[in-house]
């Protein structure tokens, strides 16, 4: 028998109270509460929305772009360090296969079967 | 190469080689000179540093914990091209930060720098006048 917590179900108990039934509005959507109702309607709070809305003043573009420049220049210099990285991981690599080929070169008997057995491990 | 052969059995011996250079035994060269780059290594631990192939780094330390048993750790680095994978022990490969990649990057130049310098001189040399 399953011992996890279980609520048994009242007889006359509604399916859900969370939404409005098809049968009720023709839409499924949730219920409009007292308290959404309550701020879509209440003037003093729209009012107060308009207002501040209002007191702002209109901001030129110039003074946006220079807010936004440092965003932009630290972005800039990012990407930039990125592409450095990448240069630099390139050479690297460049570095590492040319040692390889030295390695290669030098190397009278060639006996990388390990290298290989390490790879795989 | 005489020189080289020396070079390779550590010894400057004049006692003549007795087998063929072996990619083996390069390798172990590479790593002590690489383990060497980065200052000196403590007593009772060794540190080796090599390239094992075009994309792989390996760092193998030897130590001494303290009730004298031998513990070692091996970090293996991958070079990919969007970044630099790093496995140690045996925890799984993950992309390494920038500042742990700009050290490794600039580890593998002083690396290559110095494995020309004391093993690949002729080499080198001769590819660039090739």
């Amino acid at each position: 028998m399953d011992e996890t917590f279980q609520i048994p179900k009242q007889p006359n108990q509604p399916e859900s109270t969370d939404m409005v039934s098809l049968e009720t509005t023709g839409f499924n959507t949730p219920a409009i509460t007292p308290r959404t109702e309550g701020v879509f309607n209440n003037e003093a709070y729209l009012s107060s929305l308009n207002g501040a809305q209002r007191s702002e003043t209109p901001r030129s573009l110039k003074s946006m772009l220079a807010e936004v420049q440092p965003t932009l220049n630290n972005q800039l210099n990012n990407s930039e360090y990125i592409e450095d990285g990448k240069k630099e991981l390139r050479q690297a690599q460049q570095f590492s296969a040319q040692i390889i080929a030295f390695r290669k070169e030098l190397a009278e008997h060639d006996d990388t079967d390990f290298i290989n057995d390490s790879r795989a491990a | 190469m005489a020189f080289f052969k020396r070079l390779i059995t550590g010894k400057g011996s004049p006692v003549p080689f007795k087998r063929a250079v072996t990619t083996r035994d390069l390798l172990r060269r590479e790593a002590q000179i690489g383990g060497q780059l980065f200052g000196p290594v403590p007593n009772g631990r060794t540190r080796q540093f090599f390239c094992l192939d075009e994309h792989s780094w390996i760092w193998h330390e030897t130590w001494l914990d303290e009730s004298g048993r031998q513990q070692s750790l091996t970090t293996r680095y991958e070079l990919r091209p969007n970044g630099i994978l790093k496995a140690q022990g045996s925890q799984p490969y993950h992309f390494v930060e920038p500042e742990e990649e700009k050290n490794l990057i600039k580890a593998i130049h002083i690396y290559y720098d110095q494995v020309v310098k004391d093993l690949y001189g002729s080499v080198a040399l001769n590819t660039a006048n090739a």
